[in-house]
């Protein structure tokens, strides 16, 4: 059956052609394809250091940054997310309902790594943000550091200092998918983040509290 | 005899295990999880499922006598014919084509799972006819009912499969060049019918051969193809660096499975993967070998699955316009995976019995 044989040629010749082509995309033009899947994929990426705290003579924080993890879902997943803060042991009580949509609660700083953990089993994405964060003072000594409230905006020493503690937010590039998949060894490196010096205070905690304030601070 | 039969069914089993095996990998790391930071298991062990329900009609079939399966095959042909029409009236849309039947929570595609009953019955066809011109317009006419139903869906990536499959077991059978020259016309006819019924069939196919493609378009998929395959390099970025494939390959675990496959290992994998299939063509070929009058069954039916595959992959490295179709044993598909193996199953009992008697 001489027809069969013409038949095991066309399909080898086939076969041949296709690894061929998959060399000529692979190899040969494979510089010129990587390059025009970076312009799809590449992304800019702005991060911003930690905001450096402020200390006493001693090293004691007085005002400092901190993470806060939060979970933010719609409301038809709520009875995930009951299951979730009860594995958790913290007692579900939302803060925030926008809208009707979605929920938020706050995580406290003890339970972050466990709720990662679990985050990942009920496929929760946790957010973070950062809270600057002050040591208990009276109303003369909070007004001299100052504050970073929302709605009073930055005053006392956070305002005057605040370009020094927050250091220079860094620029990345990143090839980021639609999936929010990040790329392995994609991050190139734009501009280098600068973290912020922390402000050192001549006087202490204690003289603060007393409402002794420094006249200088130490840089 | 029996110990080389038993050597050439441990081969076409180890190369199968091989094969199916490699596709619940590329369907796992494909198909990726940004809550696990992983691949998803959803798919994966659906395939599982179905590989082991396609194992199982594959080794039943190879029990069942071929002389059985040649008398019912005239039966079979027109039940599955009726299915194939009744799901244009009673099927599922999924994905803009009516091609699925549901059952519980399973989707099946009669279309894919026929494909052995086709084989099946233009070979019985061929092999009792004397007058093979005429066999060859008795097959060509209930092809053209066949396959309008699957086009009527629209499957056009199947039903140019059926067309194939005609082609290659008429050519086969011993029918007359001039008589095949027919089977072009049809093609370039229906293709003109397509052409007319939907725009983008068209836009498809002249960007191709034109050459300037609109690549926010209809040029799309094909250059994610291109960056698909070019990412992979010689030895891929391992499975958990898919990156394309998760992100911006279309039906990567599936109508795409040959550029995610290459992502994923590269040039070298890519072509064991091949090199595999033919080797399964040839070890079915040289089998075939031994008994002439089983010869056109067998080889059909191999050629069906390895002309699926070499589609697929000339798909994929943008040597033939886009359509969707699958892998064979590679992608993801109950239906698919499932029609692959009664196909090779029907291979393997035509063997069987060549074994017995061919001695």
């Amino acid at each position: 059956m001489k027809r069969i044989n013409i038949l095991v040629a066309f399909f080898i010749c086939w076969g041949i052609l296709i690894i061929a082509s998959s060399m000529l995309l692979a190899v040969k033009n494979r510089k010129e394809l990587l390059d025009f899947s970076r312009k799809i994929a590449e992304r800019k990426v702005t991060i911003y250091p930690v905001c450096a705290p402020i200390v006493d003579c001693y090293g004691t924080k007085i005002a400092w940054t901190e993470w806060q993890f939060y979970l933010q879902c719609s409301v038809r997943r709520k009875k995930d997310m009951e299951k979730f803060f009860k594995e958790l042991g913290i007692v579900f009580e939302p803060v925030h309902i926008v809208e009707k949509k979605c929920m938020i609660q706050n995580i406290p700083a003890a339970k972050a790594a466990n709720a990662v953990k679990l985050a990942r089993k009920y496929r929760f994405r946790l957010r973070k943000k950062t809270v600057r964060c002050l040591q208990k003072l009276p109303l003369t000594a909070q007004n001299f550091i100052g504050s970073t409230f929302l709605y009073y905006g930055i005053n006392g020493l956070e305002a005057q200092y605040n370009d020094r503690m927050q250091g220079i937010p860094g620029i990345y590039q990143i090839m980021r998918g639609p999936s929010g998949r990040i790329e392995k060894n994609s991050f190139k490196i734009m501009l280098p983040m600068r973290s912020g010096r922390e402000l050192r205070l001549q006087a202490s905690l204690l003289e603060l509290q007393c409402g002794l304030f420094p006249m200088e601070v130490i840089k | 005899m029996k110990k080389t039969l038993f050597l050439f069914n441990a081969w076409v089993h180890a190369i199968l295990f091989i094969i199916s095996f490699s596709g619940i990998m590329l369907i796992y790391s494909s198909r990726y999880d940004r809550h696990l930071d992983l691949g998803s298991t959803d798919f994966a062990l659906k395939q599982f499922f179905f590989l082991i329900i396609g194992f199982l009609c594959m080794e039943y079939l190879r029990k069942v006598d071929f002389h059985k399966l040649l008398c019912h095959s005239k039966v079979l042909f027109f039940a599955a014919l009726v299915i194939l029409y009744g799901v244009l009236l009673f099927g599922v849309k999924i994905n803009g084509m009516r091609g699925w039947f549901y059952i519980g929570k399973f989707s099946l595609q009669p279309s894919e799972l026929f494909k052995c009953i086709y084989v099946l019955y233009i070979s019985a066809v061929y092999m009792k006819a004397e007058n093979k011109e005429r066999a060859f317009l008795q097959n060509g006419l209930l092809s053209i009912v066949w396959i309008g139903a699957i086009l009527l869906e629209p499957d056009y990536g199947t039903a140019v499969i059926y067309g194939i499959i005609f082609a290659i077991t008429s050519f086969l059978a011993g029918v007359k060049l001039s008589m095949l020259a027919l089977l072009p016309l049809c093609a370039v006819t229906s293709l003109f019918v397509f052409i007319g019924r939907k725009a983008y069939g068209f836009n498809r196919i002249y960007e191709f051969f034109s050459g300037n493609a609109d690549i926010s378009g209809t040029a799309w998929h094909w250059k994610q193809f291109q960056l698909a395959i070019a990412r992979g390099g010689w030895f891929g970025n391992k499975l958990d660096g898919t990156f394309w494939s998760n992100n911006y390959l279309p039906f990567a675990y599936n109508d795409s499975a040959y550029a995610a496959m290459h992502e994923a290992t590269g040039i070298v994998g890519a072509a064991i993967i091949l090199i595999l299939f033919f080797v399964l063509f040839i070890l079915f070929y040289r089998e075939s070998c031994c008994c002439k009058d089983n010869q056109l069954v067998i080889i059909s039916v191999i050629s069906a699955i390895l002309m699926q595959v070499l589609m697929h992959c000339s798909i994929n490295c943008v040597i033939i316009p886009t359509t969707g179709l699958t892998m064979p044993l590679i992608s993801y598909g109950g239906s698919s995976l499932v029609g692959t193996f009664l196909l090779l199953g029907l291979a393997l009992s035509f063997c069987k019995q060549m074994d017995s008697t061919g001695e």
